[in-house]
């Protein structure tokens, strides 16, 4: 399609640890058009912030990748280095999780932004002041902060300071790894508010990482439940959150713990540990309905409705 | 009607800010953080009692207070019928038993160095209350109960060889083996991932109907403490805002906290429409907590009633600076932010600066004139001096010309002498020449004489008509009272200009503009905190009812 964004055609990473060889993320495929947000679900450790990192090629060395990951057709994974550092802040720009680890306490806001600015654009100091001044006020900080170091600010504004450095080159791509797990709810809506307002603005696109099945309901457009390095299911949010497929989708919506809930419902036993993946279905260990086939034979990822996909031997029994 | 078994009452809890020696001497009243301030319930055997906010609300120091892990800075906490509040820590050390704390990071609540089973066994041994072999036995006791088997298996595991469930399940373990009455569990899922939330919390509730504890549940997530408590406290900066049944607040939640905390939870269904009304802002910093209700500035409902006070100005005036435009304007009428200042019930903002006062214009007019007479005087004086000299230098130079004789004769006697005195002698111009250039030098000095002699005299002239030209100004009081009436309407003005366009709760409370000197007052009407206050089945602490 030509106005994808960014397109993971079964993707690899492959950490090497003590312990053996890893699959954080083994060959996962998507597609994230412009203006249109991707939502990444799972549980700690299920590979959702590898597959962040691999999108900013921020991956630490010696990883091993495969597949194909384009970014408007230029496979990120083969990109040189050099190529990839002008491709990174300018074009695809992260977010992470906790703000106050990612500024650097010894630098103001404003150094922050014009070192951001001026390793991407010969422009003049005054330029640079003024694009973080409008910045910052876009996100409800005045011009007197400037000069403020990062433990002066609150959480949210923290989290509003590293979402403008984010956008303050007009990011095509915006990868968000968990950007409100450290905020309290109501600082958590305005903080999506924000990231609502600049993808309606900029027609960013926006790959949000997250545990959180409410927020993946309210903000994206599509989603991909990942388990154990996998996607198991990926499709439009409201097929997924509607009509499930996967097991592990469906006992995930089932467990949250939400105003409506009437009983307290979990997924039995653990997630596997990826040294040893389990043979067959990765799930099955855990899975309510497992058969034999699920214990030898790997599923195959089907289509089972336009763009929605599961990784599920009976996917067609849960239609 | 049973006894209750913890009753909290006006519990207060200040810590202190550290500041530098240095500011110390300059700042009058020591920096507090207003961590719980005036909280007062009580607990029913069996009950679980959520306390609900946002983080920085004080939940956490409430919790640990009313175990004594902070002593409290005032207030009362009576256990299970035992006044508590200011008990040595020896005699509180039994009663401790009894009221044990889940804490939320079950990764740093156990010793790394300590396997699982060492951990739970170790308060047995801490109390006295087992030998080794005993607190073993217990240990996997416990274990097997709350859900950690094989626990033989696991007793001898270290925490970095547990998943964060069993870890957390270990922490209950730990807290469950004095069999205590009072459990405060501190956001004990908050770190888990959701699929194992639930195990938790069914094994929290177990453990509840099995020995008859009573929790308090202290939790950011309002779903889950609808699912598991039986009242609920919501907390804002320190202070209830709501408290009663659980099912009751949820049904209708009565202050605009708890509505703006129920509406901004991410429901998990994409059908369910984004009309969110969120509430601006974060939580205030609680070293100076606002004024009235402590929600008031971020409030969606707020009146003019609801403790507006200077610092909701300032904060005005810095959203406002947030557009480019209007920071120029204000800026231009008020002067540039940083001046501005709160203190008691008014904000100042130094715009006008009319300047000095009369009485100090007057003084300085009279000492600059005074200061232009001197050199006017002195000037005088010294064209005065240049002119006599030149007289006295004509007539002592005439003399000398007119004694032509002096020359003659020292020319004759050269004419005779020898060669060399000729040559030394170097007669020059001629008298006549000689008498001309005198007088045209000593005109020259007489001249600069009279100019400076004439200058002189005017300065000083000027200076005293400077005297009486400024001294009537400065008697015309009425000048300057009109420039700095004008000045003055035109900042009150612009000030009235800004609260028209402010939220009309914020405008409502201002009582009073004042503009005196160079400093325009904002003064609000003063308010109270609304206090908990009976609403049909629970206490609420809002204006609106």
């Amino acid at each position: 399609m030509s106005d994808t964004v960014l397109e993971a055609r079964n993707l690899r990473v492959l950490y090497r640890t003590k312990r053996g060889p890893v699959h954080a993320v083994d060959g996962v495929s998507f597609d994230l058009r412009a203006g249109e947000t991707l939502g990444v679900v799972g549980e700690t450790g299920s590979g959702k912030s590898t597959l962040g990192k691999a999108v900013l090629g921020i991956l630490p060395p010696g990883t091993t990748k495969e597949g194909e990951l384009l970014f408007e057709r230029k496979n990120l994974l083969t990109l040189p280095d050099g190529q990839l550092r002008r491709l990174r802040g300018k074009e695809i720009a992260l977010i992470f999780q906790d703000p106050m680890t990612r500024l650097d306490p010894l630098m103001t806001i404003e150094d922050h932004f014009l070192e951001t600015i001026r390793a991407h654009e010969s422009v003049s100091a005054e330029e640079a002041r003024e694009r973080t001044r409008a910045a910052l006020a876009s996100m409800g900080i005045p011009e007197s902060r400037l000069k403020n170091y990062p433990h002066e600010f609150s959480g949210g504004m923290r989290q509003r300071i590293m979402i403008a450095m984010g956008v303050v080159m007009r990011p095509k791509l915006l990868v968000a790894d968990e950007p409100t797990t450290s905020l309290d709810v109501i600082v958590e809506g305005q903080i999506l508010e924000i990231l609502e307002d600049l993808k309606r603005a900029y027609g960013m696109s926006l790959l949000l990482i997250t545990h959180n099945l409410g927020i993946v309901a309210e903000v994206c457009d599509t989603v991909g439940v990942m388990y154990a390095g996998l996607f198991v299911e990926y499709g439009p949010v409201r097929d997924v959150f509607k009509r499930p497929i996967h097991p592990y989708t469906r006992g995930l919506l089932a467990s949250i713990i939400h105003l409506d809930s009437s009983e307290l419902v979990s997924i039995d036993g653990l997630p596997p540990d990826l040294v040893t993946p389990p043979a067959g279905c990765r799930f099955h260990p855990r899975c309510p309905y497992v058969q034999d086939v699920c214990r030898t034979t790997a599923p195959e990822w089907v289509e089972y409705r336009p763009g929605h996909f599961a990784l599920c031997h009976f996917g067609r029994d849960f239609l | 009607m049973t006894e209750p078994i913890l009753e909290v009452e006006g519990l207060v809890k200040y810590f202190p800010v550290k500041i530098p020696a240095a500011q110390r001497l300059v700042v009058r009243q020591p920096l507090v953080v207003h961590a719980v301030e005036g909280v007062s319930f009580s607990l029913k055997p069996g009950e679980i009692f959520g306390v609900v906010g946002e983080s920085g609300c004080g939940k956490t120091t409430l919790g640990r207070t009313i175990l004594r892990l902070v002593e409290p800075s005032d207030g009362r906490i009576v256990f299970d019928g035992v006044d508590i509040t200011h008990m040595k820590e020896s005699e509180l050390r039994p009663i401790r038993r009894s009221m044990q704390i889940i804490f939320q990071d079950p990764h740093a609540a156990l010793n790394p160095a300590m396997t699982i089973g060492e951990s739970i066994a170790d308060p047995l041994l801490i109390h006295e209350l087992a030998t080794e072999p005993e607190a073993k036995v217990r240990a996997l006791e416990i274990m097997t109960e709350v859900g950690l088997s094989p626990a033989e298996q696991l007793y001898t595991k270290y925490p970095a060889d547990v998943s964060g469930g069993q870890k957390q399940r270990a922490v209950i373990a730990r807290a469950m083996i004095l069999r205590p009455k009072l459990i405060v569990a501190d956001e004990p899922v908050a770190m888990l991932d959701m699929s194992i939330r639930a195990k938790i919390l069914e094994l929290m509730l177990e453990l509840k109907e099995k020995y008859g504890l009573t929790y308090i549940f202290i939790t950011h997530d309002l779903a889950t403490a609808k699912f598991i408590c039986d009242r609920i406290a919501i907390m804002y900066l320190g202070r209830i805002v709501e408290v009663g049944d659980s099912s009751e607040i949820y049904r209708e939640p009565k202050h605009p906290y708890t509505q703006a905390l129920l509406g901004a939870i991410p429901v998990p269904d994409p059908d369910r429409p984004r009309m969110k009304t969120l509430p601006k802002g974060e939580v205030p910093d609680a070293i100076r907590p606002p004024a009235g209700c402590r929600f008031h500035p971020r409030c969606p409902v707020s009146t003019a009633a609801c403790g507006w006070e200077p610092a909701d100005f300032l904060d005005l005036l810095d959203l406002r600076a947030l557009d480019d435009g209007v920071r120029v304007r204000d800026e231009e009428a008020l002067g540039s932010g940083d001046r501005f200042t709160t203190q008691g019930g008014a904000s100042r903002i130094r715009a006008l600066d009319p300047g000095m006062t009369a009485r100090e214009k007057r003084s300085l007019l009279v000492l600059t004139a005074l200061g232009s007479l001197a050199v006017g005087l002195l000037n005088a004086l010294a064209g005065v001096g240049t002119f006599g000299l030149g007289i006295l230098v004509i007539l002592v130079f005439d003399l000398i010309a007119r004694r032509e004789s002096v020359r003659t004769d020292l020319v004759d006697r050269g004419t005779h002498g020898d060669t060399l005195r000729i040559r030394a002698l170097d007669p020059g111009m001629t008298a006549r020449e000689k008498r001309s250039l005198l007088a045209l030098s000593v005109l020259g000095a007489l001249a600069i004489g009279t100019l400076q002699a004439v200058m002189g005299v005017g300065t000083f002239a000027a200076g005293v008509l400077v005297i009486v030209v400024f001294d009537a100004i400065a008697r015309r009081e009425s000048v300057r009272t009109g420039l700095v009436n004008r000045a003055t309407s035109r900042v009150r003005t612009y000030v009235a200009g800004i609260l028209d366009a402010a939220p009309q709760p914020l405008a409502g409370a201002v009582k009073r503009i004042t503009i005196s000197g160079s400093e325009v007052l904002v003064e609000f009407a003063p308010s109270t905190d609304p206090g908990l206050r009976k609403v049909d089945d629970r206490d609420v602490r809002c204006v609106l009812y």
